[in-house]
């Protein structure tokens, strides 16, 4: 008996030492062995990073500085930490040799730690831990090129191969794209006067973040707008704003797309970020200055038109914006402010299918004219129940609860931003005119494109504001910029596909933004409006009624008499009355604004508490009362038997 | 081992769950926890995003509370009752058994678990969710809820006191969850090597419940799972057999 003790106790002393190696070995040794489950494949590399990782001919080395024993304290940030090792294995791996990867943990006054340093990663104080953390990327490669990720947040998890990849990308040799930008808007913030030896515009001010990201990827060069040829060599040329483009440069742009030129336009009924300088002279400049652009000889002679009156609202995809005090400092559906997403991006479309959301500002839409020889495809549209607005009324006196109030509810999509494609003619035949003011030809004008034309046309500008697709938060004194859309994934990817490339399009935007309740948001829609609708009909009674009991009171003093007759008084009385109970009304009507929500989430809440626990309480008792049942008879069958 | 013996004692012990109220109470009791859990503390209808984390990260916490209080009685009980003698007279091995008991008791919390299915449609109704993501968090909910049972499982084979039995239970799993908790971890990382720290979290609940349910399924959480269910469940059997000559 004793020996059969003491031979469990060493059994299972020796199993435990066998998990625990187990264990450890199957940690350490097992990586990567997995299935991903998930939607988007978010933990499989994608196409994109394969081909750039395959296409790979120098090598580039990538160092992880990671202070392990730091983040022991955070266990967010170390989960994270392992999730990145084991991504950059795989990497390393998808790369054939070419990546290669050097973990290193700088400590404190080590010449690890001199050199992270020096490669301008981030060291962060944690609380209680004598070292700081380190956890940021170095890469290099053969010709000096330094690329960093200063920190890797774990908030940030969504786009990490995104990050990744395009490191890589910009270590690799992979020939850049040339991309050149016209514009009227000063993107690259202060303009350097050559003559003058000085900045021109504010001091301080900087390039656009839109900007920024894409000498990231591409090589940018601003073009005059005053242009009158457009050189050759670029792969891509970007319009953004074209106010006032001579002639001339028309002439080139349409030489330029003729000849095989890639072409991507913004244009904008209203630009809200072309906001006209204040002259205290003349308080009524900044009104009426001039916001929109277009390029109407252009598109006309490449069969479609942008419409300059009208500015497309859309209940559906609206985006909760707080005015302030104008709408009673709460969020409000704001008609013009676009989240487009599910529905309104072409999903089979290359640069759209991949997006999720797509954030636009009163923005304009694009028409097909009648006998066009080309073909307008719609990348991303207004919902079926847009509205058009006239532009004038946002110019002039915005309104955003107005908007909404009056809001009819439309039938047909808009197309707001498009790709056309097709055999067109020159819009200008004879020529543009010289400085002479003479009509004049290039020398190798063309009449004809030489090959189906391909342009990427969207109808506002506002989008590539930074405003509408990126939020930077303060993170220990350094800028931690989050997308809030897919604006600038729809940038690179229009470039990218525009000149053949399939580049990083499948990595980009591979995790959504949220998943959010679609029922809640429609229901919430529904209410606002049958709110927004009875709001106006219940004000315009309390205004006609507060207008009658001012009139009455007007012909009182208007007559002299000082004492009102009874009849009068009584139909003052009633005015008053009315007025009370329509502002009653109208408060009962606000109130009830969550109503439908309330009831949904009290349904929500019971079905998924209550209803089972329900149910098998009652199968409890009816099992319950079978088994009795059945054993009272088996005794009456045993007393029977028995006697 | 035979496979058929182990089916006949898993499905007498399933079976022997319904025949008393106390299976019923604590599936209602789970449910009701498991609920108010889910929209009362991670608030899943104010957050608005089609997902259930509100309702998987409750779990470890509930299963801490509520396993202990299945697996106390699987074999206490049956030493206190002595019925434990009439166990071991019938034609199947230790092994068989203590397998046999487990998995009717794991059954049984697979279908407690599956009776939160309202919440899956929920969110498919309200939106759009990832349903791999939901589906990958039942599986590793299932598991660790499995690594609970084969720890309450072989603590339950030591005592014939149920209560005794429980609190064990209750403060081994807590140590097993806790494990991946910065606090826990500090405590050894101020003396303990770096590579000691890790093998400590890497045996964590949590660890590896997390990376499975975000919707990945890595070889290595499933074998850290089954592993820790068969060396409790060899513990298990050992505890039996010496117990038994006692």
């Amino acid at each position: 008996m004793m020996n059969k003790s003491v031979l469990s106790k060493t059994g299972l002393a020796l199993a435990v030492v066998l998990f625990v190696s187990f264990i450890i070995v199957v940690n350490e040794n097992l990586r990567s062995f997995r299935v991903d489950l998930t939607e988007d494949k978010l933990y499989t590399l994608s196409e994109g990073t394969q081909n750039i990782l395959s296409g790979l001919q120098e090598p580039i080395t990538l160092r992880l500085y990671y202070a392990e024993r730091v983040a022991q304290a955070l266990p967010a940030v170390k989960s994270y930490g392992q999730r990145v090792q084991e991504l950059l294995r795989e990497y390393q791996r998808a790369s054939g040799g070419m990546i290669r990867l050097k973990i290193i943990d700088p400590v404190p006054y080590s010449n690890d730690e001199h050199r992270a340093d020096q490669y301008g990663l981030q060291s962060i104080p944690i609380e209680g831990e004598e070292d700081p953390l380190y956890f940021g990327l170095a890469g290099t490669n053969l010709l000096n090129g330094l690329e960093i990720i200063r920190f890797f947040q774990p908030e940030k998890e969504d786009t990490l191969e995104y990050d990744l990849t395009r490191l890589i990308f910009q270590l690799s040799d992979v020939q850049r794209k040339n991309i050149g930008v016209l514009s009227s808007l000063s993107l690259d913030g202060e303009q350097y006067d050559p003559l003058k030896g000085e900045v021109i515009s504010d001091a301080g001010s900087k390039p656009w973040p839109v900007m920024d990201q894409l000498r990231m990827m591409f090589d940018v060069s601003m073009l005059p707008d005053d242009i009158r040829r457009i050189p050759t060599s670029l792969d891509v040329l970007m319009v953004i704003h074209p106010k006032s483009l001579t002639d001339s440069t028309l002439y080139a742009i349409d030489q330029y797309v003729l000849s095989g030129g890639k072409l991507i336009t913004f244009v904008d009924p209203f630009a809200e970020v072309d906001v006209p300088e204040k002259d205290p002279e003349n308080p009524m400049a900044a009104l009426t200055a001039q916001r929109g652009s277009n390029m109407p000889e252009l598109f006309n002679a490449w069969g479609f038109e942008r419409d300059g009156q009208f500015v497309v609202a859309d209940r559906k995809f609206a985006r909760k914006v707080d005015f302030g005090a104008r709408t009673g400092n709460e969020p409000i559906d704001y008609v013009l402010w676009l989240g487009l997403n599910d529905g309104s991006l072409n999903m089979s479309e290359k640069i759209t299918s991949r997006l999720k959301r797509i954030n636009v500002a009163t923005s304009g839409f694009f028409k097909q004219l009648d006998g066009a020889t080309t073909q307008m495809t719609p990348l991303v549209s207004s919902s079926d129940e847009a509205m058009l607005v006239d532009k004038r009324v946002v110019q002039f006196r915005n309104d955003p609860v107005g908007l909404l109030t009056r809001y009819e509810a439309g039938t047909k999509q808009y197309p707001l931003a498009v790709r056309v494609t097709g055999d067109v003619k020159t819009a200008f035949p004879d020529g543009a005119k010289n400085n002479m003011g003479d009509l004049q030809k290039m020398p190798d004008h063309l009449d004809m494109a030489n090959e189906p034309i391909d342009i990427i046309a969207v109808a506002d500008v506002d989008m590539i504001d930074d405003q509408f697709w990126v939020q930077v938060q303060d993170f220990y004194g350094q800028d931690l910029a989050f997308n809030t859309s897919n604006n600038l994934d729809f940038v690179y990817n229009a470039i990218e596909d525009l000149t053949g490339t399939d580049g990083l399009i499948s990595v980009r935007s591979r995790a959504g933004f949220s998943r959010p309740f679609i029922l809640v948001n429609e229901i919430e829609r529904e209410a606002e409006r049958r709110y927004r609708a009875t709001e106006r009909e219940l004000e315009q009674r309390l205004q006609d009624t507060e207008q009658k009991i001012a009139r009455m009171q007007v012909q009182r003093s208007g007559t002299g008499e000082q004492i009102l007759t009874a009849e009068q008084q009584k139909e003052i009385n009633e005015a008053r009355l009315l007025a009370e109970r329509t502002e009653a009304e109208l408060r009962t009507v606000k109130g009830n604004l969550r109503q439908d929500l309330d009831a949904l989430e009290a349904v929500v809440k019971f079905v998924n508490i209550g209803v089972v626990p329900i149910l098998v309480g009652i199968l409890a008792l009816i099992t319950g009362w079978l088994r009795l049942r059945k054993r009272t008879h088996g005794r009456f069958n045993v007393n029977k038997t028995g006697s | 081992m035979n496979i058929r013996n182990i089916w006949f004692i898993m499905k007498r012990e399933f079976n022997g769950y319904f025949a008393t109220p106390v299976a019923y109470v604590f599936i209602i009791i789970f449910l009701l926890l498991a609920g108010f859990s889910t929209f009362y503390v991670g608030n899943l209808f104010e957050r608005g995003e089609a997902d259930l984390y509100p309702f998987f990260s409750m779990h470890p916490w509930l299963y801490i509370l509520l396993i202990p209080a299945i697996s106390m009685r699987l074999w206490a009980e049956e030493r206190k009752s002595g019925s434990i003698e009439l166990l071991m007279t019938l034609p199947v091995s230790v092994f068989e058994a203590v397998i046999g008991k487990f998995l009717a008791a794991w059954a049984f919390t697979g279908l407690a678990l599956l009776l939160n299915f309202p919440l899956w449609v929920t969110v498919n109704v309200l939106g759009n969710p990832d349903n791999g993501v939901i589906f990958t968090g039942f599986i590793g909910s299932l598991l660790m809820a499995g690594g609970f049972l084969a720890i309450g499982a072989s603590i339950s084979s030591i005592t014939k006191n149920q209560v005794i039995a429980f609190v064990i239970s209750l403060i081994v799993s807590l140590i097993f969850v806790l494990a991946g908790f910065g606090i826990v971890l500090d405590f050894f990382s101020s003396w303990a090597p770096q590579t000691l720290v890790n093998v400590i979290s890497s045996f964590s609940f949590l660890t590896h419940f997390d990376a499975i349910s975000k919707g990945v399924i890595d070889l290595r959480d499933i074998l850290y799972f089954v592993a820790l269910i068969a060396i409790w469940l060899f513990a298990n059997a050992l505890i039996i057999n010496v117990r038994k000559a006692d």
